[in-house]
């Protein structure tokens, strides 16, 4: 599956972007170019999906695509799709990666799965009638929640319980198989431990980040049926609780940004933040990415943006340089990441009322 | 204070009798006298303020060094009902600690780590408190001549006359008539009631053997493990190691292995804890991270692969098996080259003589001592490295915080001549290692005899150099296979679906 999702964002970054910009993307790296170039590339849904992936572990799995012919890697280290490596994209049979919204989601689906996790071991040993255990998920926040719902759902536990075992059955019927065996083989809970990525690894013959991959995957899917449907899935509804998007934005760009809605200009908030004013710049445009309702009419006009995506739309590139060469330098770098960013919402907008 | 301790036990731990020396702590304890108590690993060591804890009152304050150590028998004691305990140290975040200051009093049973314990702010709180008892876990720690000398432990003296002189226990599983002595000193408590019990096994054989290669040593682990179906920890001196073995074992024996090191993702080092608790695991290959705080009482072989760089650590090691007083067994496997490791190990914990000499010229030139983590960035020094330097130059009043002089040649050498000291120290701790993995005569009475008397005779075959041959062993136990199921098969397993409440 990981060759799959590298596959796709190469596929995706059209030998535009380099394997570090890869690695950026999978690991959520604050930054607003890799923030750009998720939206700009329509590769959001993996941003922060592998947290924990280590560069050396994406190298080694980008190593045999390249043997094998998937993927070519130019002199300025760009990875691009050869024909066979399209056809290995296209001839994909392993399951499907359908439910990742890593942009939005991924600063709190790590509190989804321990709170659910906590709470099936609670639940199960509960019915069990195991009352002495060490709790699986090692984090105080998520310990305290799990305490708290415990307590307030006492009455009516034993409903609670066989509810969370229905929840689970209906929502992984509907999920590949495989992911289902590898995501019930990790819980813990009435007589049995979880196993650990190096056992499932073993036991379904597939590497490791594979494994945390697939996992990842079943969390995103529990963590969105749960959230839009509180009917059907009302106790893992009640793990999704408080869990809201963040708008991820740096706390440095949020300061900024609040200067500037005060209708304080650039070079205003370079002086008072003594900053260099290119980083005030990336903040401007980190907000225009991220908030929606964020008016960037004081930089550009309308006619701008339409005039500087339109460009994008043509030269069929998100590459900066060959823009702002297209336009023989009339509009500045800053001004082009603008028009770009806030376009991204403008094409979401109309793909959304279509 | 009279005390029915027995029905205190039932109710507080479910327990009926107590375990070899706990009475005798427990009593002195409650009738206020300051002891020294040497109890074996297996014992129940904690157990000895617990239940004062609970029958006094108060506050019990428990220093504890390794954090490690301290969150696990916090979360033993959550998991078995006595709720009405913390523990307080440096990795907690910050708003969880802030609760927990908040109602510090209202614990029985507070852990601390000693560094933590230099807080002011803490120690404000704790000077109005009403601390029944001050206990020092490990106590070894606070003497130069004992295996895991911490230099924070050394401080414990002035928190003590700051509390106002609570009733001192101190506890400790390893430590020789000398170190004990020191410990008294230390404290300033020359009158502790000292309560010694002899740390010897009984019901443990021990065999050394020594092998040609690292390839040799795991083909005959897995000979004595295809005849020996038990619950079996392997013991390693590096994580890589450790894995090696494992995947070798796996493939070859029948029994379930897995590993376990420090550098595991934490939700795994939970995982195979509790699998191997629960046994759903056979054989645990490891590092010494593995197994503090771990109860599991039917462990019956533990197998050295590597040479600990002390008996003090051995015999802590080993202590872990047959702790249901069963028979058990310890095997140590070493080739010709394995002092290597220890050595590398001790140059890990110590400073060089070239170190010294450039921290104190750079000190020399700096305005104020850098941050603890800058300054062992800086010379690439590990942490025990660095608090060796630190606690030196403290205690001859050359830094305090933030503050500090330029170091005088006489008191340069000092500090030389004390690091010479301590790297002959370990070495000649690693020398009795060695010296003892190649005794010829009862290796029973040569592990022992340091840290006690009377070395009591074994219910088990005492030892290969007496009359113990491995080879005759034979633990049979039931054990399973991994049993692949589908996901709904193990899912109502977990949910226990077609049982009634």
């Amino acid at each position: 599956m990981f060759h799959h999702l590298i596959l796709q964002c190469i596929d995706k970054f059209r030998g535009e972007r380099t394997t570090s910009g890869i690695y950026n993307l999978l690991t959520g790296k604050r930054s607003s170019q890799t923030m750009q170039d998720a939206k700009g590339y329509q590769v959001d849904d993996f941003f922060g999906i592998m947290p924990d992936l280590r560069r050396k572990q994406l190298d080694a799995h980008i190593h045999p695509l390249i043997q094998e012919g998937l993927i070519v890697v130019n002199d300025q280290s760009f990875p691009t799709l050869t024909s066979s490596g399209k056809d290995a994209l296209y001839s994909y049979k392993g399951p499907k990666i359908q439910y990742f919204k890593g942009m939005v989601w991924h600063e709190v689906i790590p509190s989804f799965w321990r709170r659910v996790y906590l709470l099936i071991q609670m639940m199960a040993n509960r019915k069990a009638g195991i009352k002495h255990y060490y709790p699986i998920v090692d984090d105080y926040q998520a310990q305290r929640w799990a305490r708290l719902v415990y307590h307030k759902f006492q009455h009516k536990l034993p409903r609670l319980i066989q509810s969370l075992y229905e929840e689970i059955h209906t929502l992984l019927e509907n999920h590949s198989v495989i992911e289902a065996n590898l995501y019930v083989h990790r819980l813990t809970g009435g007589k049995v431990i979880g196993l650990t990525v190096e056992q499932l690894k073993e036991m379904y013959g597939m590497n490791d980040v594979d494994v945390q991959l697939h996992l990842e995957h079943t969390h995103y899917y529990l963590f969105l049926e749960a959230k839009k449907d509180k009917e059907s899935y009302p106790v893992l509804h009640l793990c999704t609780k408080g869990l809201d998007v963040t708008y991820l934005i740096t706390q440095s760009a949020r300061k900024t940004y609040q200067y500037f809605m005060q209708g304080l200009s650039i070079d205003e908030i370079v002086t008072l933040r003594k900053l260099k004013k290119s980083t005030i710049q990336d903040h401007i445009v980190e907000a225009a990415l991220i908030i929606p309702d964020f008016s960037i009419a004081s930089f550009l006009s309308d006619y701008d943006v339409d005039d500087i995506n339109n460009m994008a739309l043509a030269m069929d590139t998100q590459k900066l340089k060959q823009i702002h060469e297209a336009f023989n330098g009339k509009y500045n770098y800053f001004e082009l990441r603008l028009a770009l960013a806030s376009g991204q919402h403008r094409i979401e907008g109309r793909n959304s009322t279509t | 204070m009279r005390v029915d301790l027995y029905a205190a036990l039932k109710k507080y731990f479910g327990f009926s009798s107590f375990r070899e020396g706990q009475e005798e702590v427990i009593r002195d304890v409650l009738q206020g006298k300051d002891v020294l108590g040497i109890l074996p690993t297996g014992t129940g060591k904690s157990l000895c303020y617990q239940l004062p804890s609970k029958v006094m009152g108060g506050t019990t304050l428990v220093i504890s060094p390794l954090i490690s150590l301290m969150v696990d028998q916090v979360k033993q004691l959550k998991s078995s009902g006595f709720q009405s305990v913390t523990a307080l140290n440096s990795f907690m975040d910050k708003e969880e600690k802030q609760k927990v200051m908040n109602r510090l009093h209202t614990f029985s049973l507070v852990y601390i780590s000693p560094e933590m314990l230099q807080n002011q702010r803490l120690q404000q709180r704790l000077q109005h408190m009403n601390i029944k008892l001050f206990v020092i876990d490990e106590a070894h720690c606070i003497s130069q001549w004992g295996h895991e000398f911490r230099t924070d432990y050394l401080k414990l003296d002035q928190t003590i006359d700051l509390l106002k002189n609570p009733p001192v226990l101190a506890l400790s599983a390893t430590a020789t008539p000398e170190v004990q002595q020191d410990i008294m000193n230390k404290l300033r408590r020359p009158h502790m009631k000292k309560r010694i019990y002899p740390m010897d096994k009984q019901n443990i054989s021990l065999a050394v053997e020594e092998h040609l290669s690292p390839e040799e040593k795991t083909e005959r682990i897995i000979e004595v493990l295809t005849k020996n179906q038990a619950p079996t920890m392997i013991y390693f001196s590096s994580r890589q190691w450790a894995e090696k073995v494992s995947f070798e074992l796996r493939d070859r024996l029948k029994q379930r292995v897995a590993f376990y090191h420090g550098g595991m993702e934490q939700t795994d080092r939970m995982l195979v804890q509790q699998q191997f608790m629960n046994n759903q695991l056979d054989v645990i290959c490891c590092t010494s991270a593995f197994g503090m705080g771990l109860d599991k009482k039917d462990i019956r072989i533990v197998i050295h692969f590597h040479l600990p760089p002390q008996l003090e650590s051995f015999i802590q090691e080993i202590g872990r098996a047959g702790r249901d007083g069963e028979d058990a067994v310890s095997l140590l496997l070493f080739t010709r080259q394995d002092h290597h490791l220890p050595q590398r190990l001790i140059q890990s914990e110590l400073p060089e003589k070239k170190d010294l000499n450039r921290i104190f010229s750079f000190l020399q030139k700096e305005r104020e001592v850098p941050e603890d983590e800058d300054i062992m960035e800086r010379f690439q020094l590990s942490e025990s490295q660095w608090n060796f330097v630190k606690f030196k130059l403290e205690e001859e009043g050359m830094i305090r915080g933030r503050w500090h002089q330029k170091v005088p040649s006489a008191i340069q050498q000092k500090i030389e001549q004390s690091l010479e000291n301590r790297w002959v120290y370990k070495q000649n701790k690693l020398t009795e290692m060695m010296k003892w993995i190649h005794e010829t005569d009862c290796r029973r009475t040569s592990l022992y005899k340091p840290f006690q008397e009377v070395i009591r005779k074994p219910h088990v075959p005492c030892c290969d150099a007496c009359d113990f041959k491995l080879d005759e062993l034979s633990f049979c136990e039931d054990y399973k296979e991994y049993k692949k199921s589908s996901w709904e098969e193990r899912l109502s397993l977990i949910f226990s679906q077609g049982v009634l409440l």
